[in-house]
């Protein structure tokens, strides 16, 4: 068999492996180790297997991850997304739609200090989901918006996939955070219009609670202190004086401080709030260290080159030939993991993407959002999944169809992107 | 299957570590802003602090199923379909981490043999492949009782948000 | 037969353009029946693992940075040791192809398990710094400076300076906000990382280098056949290893070039001020081939004939 081929074969059993309900991280390390067995030999396949996985445990440059994970549960854990909730709840109040609107607002504001959109989501599901089908919401509609609310999680700086990146990029984490920080705001607020446009059919009618303006600036200004710990620490790496790691850990810190003076994080909230992030952190180290071995056996194939040399020699324009990338990103969105995704195809695509001018921080805030687009395309969405997750009664089929017209949202952006590159190159300019 | 006394021992170090990376960064960020004296070893210090996270985190992960995994044909296939491919995942993440182990081994001879060390504090690079095999040998452990609660074919089909978030 | 070609730098790096060149001078020569594939990036392994990637077989060529496993290459590491160059010059055609020639008799035994295709070592990395003018050595007391690697962290504390480490690619960033007051690099790194305009003054000459070697894995050469195998001892060596290094130096110059027209000024050190810190840095010296000595190794042999 061709390197090619098995490139392919490879490909095609880890989807047979993940519909067949294996876990994900299990699914890119079995394919990668057997893979590279095939391609050279058990000696290959072991060594790689047991100097990356210890390389990606002990490696500087992930230790940001547990940190933001922490910063967002310990957040959670002292009510933060609850208050956030309640702010725009109020603020939203009487609107039709407004529960939707709400939760897609204070997921985009969790975001700002959560560095993981599958944390954002878990945490806004067990707030809003409850909320919005109490008042009579379409279950489709009410989780489709914290599913997409939720994804916002990895736009919005601080983020996890935006860490990734810069570190196969060599890219400034700093300036990758300050590019995408524009086009997060301006993607929750194209998910705020879709939710709008789909409320007139989804939504209750709104009750008749009655709110003043004054009332509904003053419910903003009430989640203060989790605009301070945003301030200081996501503010702090615009600002230059803290590193992300920097950022992350006085977040964390801040956070736990907040909590403890307001009386809303006890011990024993903190000490499950610090085991949480264990089993997130692991369950997401898992799925790096697994896709780490399955796109090791991926690039050994070249199956990435090949495919882009045949769209070398049919002599596509570079316009084409980003189409044609953000096309395959999209479909492998549908399939795969986020994380698994960036770490296959960034190393091949960005010499090309630069190539043709493209600067690689536009190039990192591109992926991420179509890494957010494929958490919540199906029929593999994490974030769907996370929400299906905690609610038993929820069918996948109503997920599906409700989070559909949603999934505008950030093809509209890509689009945006192109067209207008300063959406995510004026910020990192001016303050870099 | 409830956490057994090893998982909840793991699970307790590795969160100790995260507590002690964060405390690192906050007392390096504090001691250079206050005092402008920067700590040498901080780097290290994160980095072995990510080490003893992740693999003594992974046994309390395998214990309760706490992976992120697509549940899609959960509603179209029959229990007993679905027990088996439980089954399969329990072998499948038995048969990795012992494989892992093997492939651990030469890289932790070479460590000990070229006196690898760490860059900043110079701390021996065998000591800390020591560490990641005591948590390995834990993860093996629960996979090895994971699979033989599999073969009771218990139906907790808990994924990884529902377990970290309840 | 396909080499499978392994390093950890980034796609347009010279060592990447050098190992393409070669390949297709081996495609030519062996009329296609000798060709490589180059996996730049760290793709199949981070810096300091690329040595066991050849040697297990998993690339069939890598790139090693001798320094990126403190231990490992105690000899090869020698030749980036602080003010340390052979006594007709510092440039990287004349360091690289020098140690090149040394390999075979002192550098084999630590690289054991492969061929060393050639060694090469950088020009030395330079000092800059972003408002404090090094005309004077004793203003690097109390300064923040960004290094990598051991030999450096001990460089720049000898200069009463503190070493702060900061990944390159946030290095610009550190500069501007004054998280760091300078940083080693070479002229051609503060090019590609477009540090002029952060910059206001460079020291000329260059302190420390770093060494590499192009390594081929024992099992790769023993699959070539015995023409193949003559191609490719034909093909590397102390030549290749001078051309290599050549194009490092134009890499510098170019680098350079770019730094003056940037506005960047380059100070170069008085004689008396590189006595000083000749002295100040040969306890860190001695004490690096005293550990090679004592570990039963002719670390100062090695020494005395690279800088002969
Ligand atoms: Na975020
Ligand atoms: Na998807």
């Amino acid at each position: 068999m061709s390197a090619f081929a098995l490139g392919l074969t490879g490909i095609g059993s880890m989807f047979l492996l993940l519909f067949l309900r294996q876990p994900v991280w299990l699914a890119l390390a079995l394919v990668g180790i057997v893979g590279n067995m095939v391609l050279n030999d058990v000696s290959v396949a072991a060594l790689l297997a047991g100097t990356g996985t210890f390389d990606t445990a002990s490696g500087y440059g992930l230790s940001v991850i547990p940190l933001f994970v922490l910063m967002g549960e310990v957040a959670s854990s002292s009510r933060m997304s609850a208050e956030l909730f309640g702010a725009a709840r109020v603020f939203t109040a009487g609107v039709r739609g407004g529960l939707s609107i709400a939760s897609i607002a204070a997921s985009g504001a969790f975001g700002a200090i959560c560095g993981s959109s599958v944390a954002t989501a878990a945490s806004m599901t067990r707030i809003a989901l409850p909320e919005m089908q109490k008042a009579g919401y379409e279950d489709g509609y009410a989780a489709a918006s914290v599913a997409a609310g939720g994804s916002l999680g990895i736009l919005i700086p601080p983020s996890i996939i935006l860490v990734i990146y810069g570190s196969i990029a060599e890219a400034s984490v700093a300036r990758l955070f300050a590019a995408s920080l524009i086009p997060g705001i301006v993607l929750m607020l194209l998910y705020v219009m879709v939710s709008v446009l789909l409320a007139g059919r989804a939504g209750p009618p709104p009750g008749a609670e009655r709110v003043s303006l004054a009332e509904r600036f003053r419910a903003l200004l009430r989640p203060w202190q989790f605009m301070l710990l945003f301030l200081v620490s996501i503010g702090g790496i615009y600002v230059g004086i803290f590193s992300p790691n920097e950022a992350a850990s006085v977040g964390a810190f801040g956070a736990v401080v907040i909590g403890f003076l307001r009386r809303t994080l006890s011990a024993q909230g903190f000490i499950r709030a610090v085991q949480a992030t264990v089993i997130i952190s692991c369950a997401l180290f898992m799925i790096i260290i697994g896709a780490t071995m399955f796109a090791n056996f991926v690039v050994q194939t070249r199956l990435p080159e090949r495919l882009l040399a045949l769209a070398q020699t049919a002599e596509l324009s570079p316009a084409l030939v980003m189409a044609l990338i953000v096309l395959l990103y999209i479909v492998m969105g549908c399939f795969l993991e986020g994380i698994g995704m960036v770490l296959i195809t960034v190393p091949v695509f960005l010499p090309v993407v630069t190539g043709f001018g493209f600067d690689p921080i536009w190039f990192g805030v591109l992926v991420a959002v179509l890494v957010e687009l494929g958490l919540i395309t199906p029929p593999v969405g994490m974030n769907l999944f996370i929400i299906k997750a905690q609610s038993a009664a929820l069918s996948m089929g109503t997920l599906y169809r409700g989070i559909l017209p949603f999934l505008i949202a950030p093809v509209l952006l890509v689009a945006l992107l192109f067209a207008v590159p300063q959406l995510a190159l004026w910020l990192p300019g001016v303050l870099y | 299957m409830p956490p057994d006394r090893l998982t909840r021992i793991f699970h307790a170090i590795a969160a100790l570590a995260v507590v002690v990376m964060m405390l690192t960064v906050v007392a390096d960020v504090v001691l250079r802003f206050v005092f402008n004296i920067p700590v040498r070893g901080a780097y290290d210090v994160v980095s072995f602090g990510l080490l003893v996270m992740v693999f003594f985190g992974m046994a309390p992960v395998v214990a309760r199923q706490g992976e992120i995994l697509i549940d899609i044909v959960d509603g179209l296939l029959p229990a007993a379909v679905l027990g088996l491919l439980k089954l399969l995942a329990s072998l499948g993440t038995l048969g990795f981490f012992l494989f892992l182990g093997w492939a651990m081994l030469g890289p932790a001879r070479d460590a000990y043999t070229y006196g690898d060390r760490s860059l900043e504090l110079g701390i021996p690079l065998w000591s800390l492949w020591a560490v990641a095999f005591v948590g390995l040998a834990g993860t093996v452990w629960e996979a090895l009782r994971r699979l033989r609660g599999a073969g009771r074919a218990a139906p907790d089909t808990a994924s990884a948000a529902q377990e970290a978030k309840s | 037969e396909t080499l499978k070609v392994s390093t950890f730098l980034p796609p347009n790096h010279a060592f990447n353009r050098m190992l393409t060149q070669w390949g297709e001078e081996l495609a030519e020569k062996s009329n296609g029946e000798l060709t490589v594939e180059l996996f730049p990036s760290g793709q199949l392994g981070p810096a300091p693992r690329q040595f066991d990637l050849a040697r297990t077989g998993a690339a069939d060529v890598a790139v090693v940075l001798s320094g990126a496993t403190p231990g490992r290459f105690p000899m090869a590491e020698l030749a980036g040791l602080p003010l340390t160059s052979p006594a007709a010059g510092n440039e990287s055609a004349i360091t690289s192809r020098r140690l090149t020639e040394l390999a075979p008799e002192y550098l084999a035994e630590e690289h054991a398990g492969t061929h060393i295709l050639w060694m090469a070592v950088t020009p030395p990395l330079k000092l800059h710094l972003k408002s404090a003018d090094p005309s004077d050595l004793s203003v690097f007391k109390g300064l923040r400076i960004r290094y990598a690697g051991a030999i450096w962290q001990q460089l720049i504390e000898a200069l009463g300076a503190s070493p702060v480490p900061v990944q390159p690619a946030e290095t610009g960033d550190a500069l501007a906000k004054g998280v760091v007051d300078g940083t080693a690099f070479p002229f051609e790194a503060t090019k590609s990382f477009d540090l002029a305009p952060v910059l206001g003054y460079s020291v000329e000459p260059g302190f420390a280098a770093a060494a590499f070697a192009v390594v081929m894995g024992d099992k790769a050469y023993d699959r070539l056949t015995p023409e193949l195998r003559k191609l490719v001892e034909e093909t590397t060596g102390p030549d290749r290893a001078e051309a290599f290094g050549k194009m490092l130096d134009e890499g510098e110059a170019e680098g350079r070039g770019y730094m003056s027209a940037g506005g960047v000024e380059i100070v170069t050190l008085t004689d008396d001020q590189l006595a000083t810190l000749r002295a100040e840095v040969s306890p860190i010296v001695e004490a690096m081939v005293k550990g090679v000595d004592d570990a039963g190794k002719p670390g100062r042999e090695f020494l005395s004939a690279y800088t002969q």
